[in-house]
């Protein structure tokens, strides 16, 4: 810068008063909050990212549960089951006995 | 500012991304400043209308008295805008180093000097504008 520049005469006589008189900085109001706020998504970007994939996994994964519970629960009835002849043929007989 | 960041960010350069939040808020916050659009020799103190005599004289006279030429110093950076402000405060009054300012701001180096240049040219001008109201 041109030494003849009054405003580098001005800055130089003003630099001086910086030196020393000047008040403590006081953190901004919110200015933490701010800080907190951009600092955060960068840390826990990974972890976040896994856990969104996570809670969208959870209502898949229950669906799938219901579905195979469903299609074989071991409770099911017995009458889906082919019946037994013999059984049948024995329940047959033992009414055509009891009728004479 | 330096001490302002030097507290805030513990003093160290582990912390870049702070700088440039500390820049960034500081830019936001001079933005709600009223900029002032002109400086008139009526509008200064005779406090500062001294520095300001002081400022012109030749250079070999004394200086001008620090704390009115940094009063008079200020009144003359609201004339600019907040980027160029910052800039020619951390450069000039505070006496940051390019490569500082380039490493707290995350601008380049080419663009902070022509930034500073066209500043200091401004405040030249303005200087200049008020010796002849005098």
């Amino acid at each position: 810068m041109n030494t003849n520049n009054p405003w580098k005469r001005l800055a130089d006589a003003a630099s001086r008063n910086n030196t020393g008189t000047e008040t403590p900085a006081e953190m901004p109001f919110g200015f933490d909050t701010r800080v907190l706020a951009q600092l955060r998504p960068q840390r826990q970007l990974t972890a976040e990212l896994l856990g969104r994939l996570a809670l969208n996994a959870i209502p898949v994964a229950a669906a799938v549960l219901v579905a195979c519970w469903f299609t074989a629960r071991p409770d099911a009835p017995a009458k889906l089951a082919a019946p037994d002849p013999v059984a049948l043929a024995d329940e047959v007989f033992a009414e055509e006995a009891g009728e004479q | 500012m330096r001490r302002r960041t030097q507290q805030e960010t513990g003093g160290d350069a582990a912390h870049p991304h702070l700088h440039e939040l500390l820049v960034r808020d500081s830019c936001r916050r001079l933005k709600f400043l009223q900029r002032r659009p002109e400086l008139r020799w009526a509008d200064l103190t005779e406090s500062q209308a001294d520095a300001l005599t002081a400022t012109l004289a030749a250079s070999d006279t004394p200086a001008p008295d620090a704390t009115h030429a940094h009063e008079l110093a200020v009144k003359l950076l609201d004339l600019l805008g907040p980027e160029d402000r910052l800039v020619v405060t951390m450069l000039d009054l505070e006496g940051w180093s390019v490569a500082e300012v380039r490493k707290a701001t995350g601008w380049r180096e080419g663009a902070i000097r022509i930034r500073a240049f066209r500043a200091r040219r401004k405040l030249r001008k303005e200087i200049l504008k008020l010796e002849k109201q005098r």
